[in-house]
């Protein structure tokens, strides 16, 4: 399985920050990830997820709650991580044929400072009497390889289940 | 809005930094004027009487004995509302309660209850859903274009930490805690725009600015909804750098995501301060106005309140739940709806 969110430049750049302590100590991520598609949120983006959050507060035991819809199309948990991190995110699919991403978005809060990255750019808006439309540029996006998630995945689906927090470690 | 003729006659209690938002929406308003202030600091309420010309009072008691104020705002420390709300109610006055309505579910149903029983108009302050963009994504959400909305995140971060130790919001005996004080406002937001009571609050906090807070200045609270929806709500005021001002409002539906962007304005500033976003000119006073009106036309002609009263109990009972979510670690179930 790969995707290329945690590779996305800015927010390689916003890591370098966090890791460098530009924003000071981490205090706060938030991820929003909102797809065209079909199937369960969890399971079509969870993976993809966990590891972008990974990446930014590194391997770390959260205590969260989760709650998702009765269709699965939409996941969200808030938790606290090691050294009282605040995780959230927001994962979900919104019907369509088009296999595209509507919103990609971190927020990474510090002791000093926030760093916010749009994982869909850099790109263009091209904006004509036809309409609006986005063209991105820049290095051509790579797709990295994801760590294995399944037992996350699996704890986050009953905790929204249950409707209980639960403990788990990425 | 001059059913009556003349203007709804307003009194203030207590002039402190919100009454003076209020203070202003009265001044361009025909349908309502203010006709008294009162605060415990008698020498304040002279002088804000005296440049508003109108009366001041030292005490409540004397200002609800003036024939002249038919409706009175309650602007006064949270731990104050419920007490001086049955008081107002009491004397035969319709009331705007700056928000919370009351420190704890109890007390919020008692107030309520007692404006039922007397017909009296009770607004409460939830000033958010006036906003500019807070009515524009629920006209977005009501006209059906992002179907049926499963997802709310808010955000409103900011580094303004209340001047001093001895600000009674740093207090939580008299403020409630972070989440009836200022998380009441957004998590009022998510409800109305999921469309449905919450169930349950799951809170994580921090005391970012001081280890010494005994108050959660930053504050994230998720809501779960019976239909399988939620919310995230996430409010500071422990930013750095203090000028840091971060808002976000995403809705995301069924069938798409409205965003309100933090440079959504599309004014954004380089100054000492660092990169900001500003707010356009007069979009605050607007709120206020908006707030008012509605005010006005329950008082005056039996409108339905904004928001409704029931919804007013439901964000004590979910600001109530979220505190003690902080206290005990764990998801708190909230009951139904009064």
């Amino acid at each position: 399985m790969t995707a290329s969110l945690t590779i996305q430049p800015g927010y390689t750049r916003a890591l370098a920050a966090v890791r460098s302590a530009e924003i000071g100590l981490l205090r706060a991520v938030a991820l929003d990830v909102v797809s065209i598609g079909a199937g369960n949120a969890l399971r079509e983006l969870g993976t993809e997820a966990i590891d972008v959050l990974r990446a930014a507060t590194g391997p770390t035991t959260v205590d969260l709650q989760a709650h998702s819809t009765a269709d699965g199309g939409a996941t969200t948990f808030l938790g606290r991580a090691g050294r009282g991190v605040v995780v959230s995110a927001h994962l979900s699919i919104v019907e369509g044929e088009r296999r595209e991403h509507l919103r990609a978005a971190i927020r990474l809060v510090g002791t000093h400072g926030s760093v916010l990255v749009d994982l869909l750019r850099p790109r263009l808006d091209v904006r004509t009497a036809a309409g609006t439309r986005q063209v991105p540029f820049g290095v051509p996006r790579a797709d990295a390889p994801l760590g294995d998630a399944a037992d996350t995945l699996a704890a986050i689906a009953e905790s929204a289940r249950s409707g209980r927090t639960t403990s788990i470690t990425w | 809005m001059m059913e009556h003729g003349t203007p709804l006659g307003i009194g203030i209690v207590g002039v402190g930094g919100i009454a003076l938002s209020h203070m202003a929406a009265l001044r361009t308003m025909t349908s309502a004027q203010l006709v008294a202030v009162c605060d415990v600091d008698a020498a304040r309420a002279a002088e804000v009487a005296h440049a508003e010309r109108c009366a001041g009072y030292g005490s409540v008691e004397a200002l609800l004995a003036d024939d002249a104020v038919e409706a009175v705002i309650v602007c006064t420390p949270n731990m104050t509302h419920e007490a001086l709300g049955l008081q107002v109610l009491a004397a035969g006055k319709h009331l705007l309660m700056e928000k919370p309505l009351a420190m704890t579910p109890e007390g919020a149903r008692a107030v309520a209850d007692e404006a039922a029983a007397r017909g009296l108009a009770l607004a409460v302050g939830h000033s958010h859903r006036f906003t500019d963009q807070s009515l524009a994504i629920r006209e977005v959400i009501d006209a059906g274009e992002i179907g049926t909305p499963r997802f709310v995140r808010v955000v409103m971060n900011g580094g303004w930490i209340w001047p001093g130790w001895q600000a009674w919001v740093l207090n939580p005996e008299l403020s409630g805690g972070h989440s009836l004080h200022n998380g009441i406002h957004i998590v009022d937001l998510a409800s109305w725009w999921i469309g449905e009571p919450a169930t349950s609050v799951f809170s994580v906090g921090q005391h970012a600015t001081s280890e010494a807070l005994e108050i959660h200045d930053y504050l994230v609270m998720e809501l779960g909804f019976a239909s399988g929806a939620s919310a995230v709500c996430e409010i500071s005021r422990g930013e750095r750098p203090r000028s840091a001002g971060y808002l976000e409002l995403t809705v995301v539906g069924t069938a798409g995501v409205v965003s309100r962007t933090w440079d959504a304005e599309g004014v954004l500033a380089w100054t000492d301060a660092g990169l900001t976003a500003w707010d356009i000119e007069g979009s605050a006073a607007r709120v206020f106005l908006r707030e008012l009106e509605a005010f006005v036309a329950a008082a005056r002609s039996g409108a339905e309140v904004i928001p409704p009263v029931s919804a007013a109990i439901h964000a004590v009972d979910i600001a109530a739940a979220s505190e003690a979510s902080l206290r005990e670690g764990r998801t708190i179930a909230i009951g139904a709806p009064a």
